[in-house]
């Protein structure tokens, strides 16, 4: 089976380079193994549906890159191919990338969790992703929308350029109107400044 | 070139407007009947130039207005608060201050005018007015006199139903202005703007007097509806809208409930801005793969591209004469000011101060050649800074009290609408050309992109 086959190589780059994502900033997720989902934030408690509840309690095996214990499901690492649509973007399973003020310039942080990214796209082949641009509170709503747009166009050439069909990639800049974080700090801003992603088929 | 759309348009709500009030001029003093002239063209009467110096402010008092019938009490309140409201925000006189009338209103008859006494307190001017009920419809009499030549220079009889008490009480401010000083008022004129009010995940464009009384919802799709322009005439606004997917660029005819939207090809369509001769729409578009300014017909017809640049290019605004246009492009690496004409041609950098400017709005004023736009001054707040085209200097409107962006001027170019966080969330604010008379328009919700909407042709 074509999945087997790849994605030994595959599952294990993408949990190194989940680690090393993780490690960049504060802003991204907790370190996630290809056999345990995502966690969800703590601002949203409610367990995703249909996630066999001793998974949550497993904690992420100690493992070194290349360790054969990571090969539980080779098909579905994520365990997202039966969920429906908004379970899956519940689990955001591709995190948002940051961005520097008034710049669409991929950050170095950015393409290593782009890059993983694409190792799941191409891991789910039949997924289509709307990547969503969206800015800080800074500046004005005309021209964020603009901005946005051209965030949002920086990821899909990058993930384009990584081979993912462009079919499968839709662009929208949502400038300034939907902050992930409504506060007004330094803190906030860094969060809102994000390609986010919203899977739309699978 | 067009979709018709289901009507989206939230039927009436303007059509308010329309409904309208009689009005007539009646002789005024010793020199006979004031022609009526429509507000586009306005003609002081020259008693004006004849009392007033030059040199010095014009004083104005404007007692409450009196009550013919007990019924008309509360018209009559609300009548004498809109008048002085708009007269005081207007800021062409100075008004003689309330408390100051009574040595002047002794006369046991209110119809007998104690010149002397209204002089002594320092006014120029006296307008005074009378409200009554009759036949179930508001009546009100306003007449203007000229203190120190003893005479009534102007006298007008407004009839209408009760619920335009409000917009009768602009009316004659807007005559007042026009009879006392060649001023084309602004104060029937209404304000369009984006509010996120019905719900976290959407905005709708909404559409409130320029005092901010009357705020109405003119779609209703629970989409994101942004950034809306107006039609010259009034009866149309273009605006950006969410519900197909795609930010794309729709018109909604207000007095017909008619909406539609524009095809422009793929990508997104933001930021339209309506010539001021009305045959024109521009806009930012992505279909050829970065953001680059079009123009389109005002019918849906003749798109064409204007800008050529790899950088951003967007935010139109026209000139008064329809000839150019300004616009933001970071092509040098960061937002900045630029303008060129409707070919795309003689493109120049206006703006080199501040890190960032945007949200450009030209001046409708054929006196004064004036941009006014968003800036941020190094890393501090954002403020509205006026570019004047004949010194090349740039002043500052507002000073770091939270952001403040995306200013439009008022059509008699004496007022500017905009949005500010002064107060912790977005809301319209309006204030004078010098930055002075700063009001708070909304409450409700998150208010942003407001567009001040033109002087139509009002009925008489």
């Amino acid at each position: 089976m074509r999945i087997s086959h790849v994605s030994r190589n595959l599952s294990t780059v993408l949990l190194f380079s989940m680690l090393v994502g993780a490690c960049g900033g504060k802003s991204n997720r907790p370190p996630a193994t290809t056999s345990v989902p995502p966690t969800q934030p703590t601002a949203d408690p409610a367990p995703p549906p249909e996630r066999p509840p001793e998974v949550i309690d497993t904690p992420p095996p100690m493992v070194e890159p290349g360790d054969d214990l990571l090969m539980i499901d080779e098909g579905d690492p994520l365990g997202i191919r039966d969920m429906p649509l908004d379970a899956i973007n519940d689990l955001s399973p591709l995190a948002d990338v940051p961005f520097d003020f008034d710049s669409a310039t991929l950050l170095d942080e950015a393409r290593v969790t782009l890059n993983a990214h694409a190792k799941i796209l191409a891991q789910y082949d039949s997924l289509t992703v709307l990547i969503e641009g969206h800015c800080d509170e800074r500046g004005t709503v005309e021209y964020n929308l603009a901005l946005g747009e051209r965030r949002a166009n920086a990821v899909y050439n990058y993930l384009m350029n990584l081979g993912i069909s462009a079919s499968r990639l839709k662009t929208i800049s949502y400038g300034k109107e939907f902050p992930k974080d409504p506060s007004h700090d330094a803190q906030a801003w860094a969060a809102n400044r994000r390609g986010h992603f919203e899977i739309t088929g699978k | 070139m067009k979709h018709l759309l289901r009507a989206t348009i939230v039927m009436g709500i303007i059509f308010g407007a329309l409904s309208s009030f009689h009005a007539t001029t009646y002789s005024s003093g010793s020199r006979g009947v004031v022609q009526e002239q429509p507000p586009t063209q306005p003609t002081a009467g020259d008693w004006y130039i004849r009392i007033t110096d030059p040199t010095r402010p014009v004083y104005m008092a404007i007692p409450d207005f009196e009550t013919g019938t007990a019924d008309a009490a509360t018209f009559s309140t609300t009548i004498s608060s809109v008048v002085w409201n708009d007269m005081e925000f207007a800021s062409i006189y100075r008004l003689v201050p309330k408390r100051n009338y009574r040595i002047a209103q002794t006369s046991s008859d209110p119809r007998k005018i104690d010149f002397y006494q209204w002089e002594s307190i320092g006014a120029d001017i006296l307008i005074r007015g009378v409200t009554e009920i009759q036949r179930e419809n508001l009546i009100v009499e306003v007449r203007i006199y000229a203190i120190r030549a003893q005479e009534m220079v102007f006298g007008k009889r407004y009839e209408g139903p009760t619920s335009s008490a409000r917009r009768m009480a602009h009316r004659i401010a807007d005559d007042i202005l026009i009879q006392a000083g060649n001023y084309r008022g602004i104060n029937q004129t209404k304000i369009a703007f984006a509010s996120d009010r019905r719900g976290e995940r959407s905005k709708e464009i909404y559409v409130m007097d320029y005092d901010g009384y009357s705020q109405k919802p003119l779609t209703a799709n629970r989409s994101l509806n942004l950034t809306p322009t107006w039609s010259p005439d009034g009866r149309a606004l273009g605006y950006i809208s969410y519900r197909t997917g795609t930010p794309s660029l729709h018109i909604a005819h207000i007095y017909e409930g008619r909406g539609e939207r524009f095809d422009t090809g793929d990508g997104m369509a933001i930021n339209p801005a309506w010539a001021p001769d009305g045959t024109r729409i521009a806009f930012t578009s992505t279909r050829d793969g970065n953001s680059e300014l079009y123009l389109i017909n005002a019918d849906g017809t003749g798109m064409r591209r204007l800008t050529h640049h790899p950088g951003i290019d967007t935010s139109p605004c026209w000139s008064p004469t329809s000839r150019e246009i300004a616009f933001t492009s970071d092509r040098t690496g960061s937002p900045q000011i630029y303008a060129m004409d409707t070919e795309g041609l003689n493109l120049r950098r206006i703006s080199y101060q501040g890190s960032y400017n945007d949200s450009p709005s030209w001046s409708p004023s054929r006196q004064r050649s004036e941009l006014a736009f968003t800036s941020r001054i190094e890393r501090g707040p954002f403020d509205i800074v006026v570019y004047d085209f004949q010194t090349r200097q740039t002043r500052q409107l507002t000073t770091g009290r939270g952001s403040n962006e995306s200013p439009d001027w008022s059509p008699n170019g004496l007022h500017l609408v905009f949005t500010s966080s002064r107060t912790g969330s977005d809301q319209i604010f309006s204030m004078n050309r010098d930055g002075s008379n700063q009001r708070r328009l909304t409450r409700e919700g998150k208010n942003t992109t407001p567009q001040w909407g033109p002087i139509t042709g009002q009925d008489s």
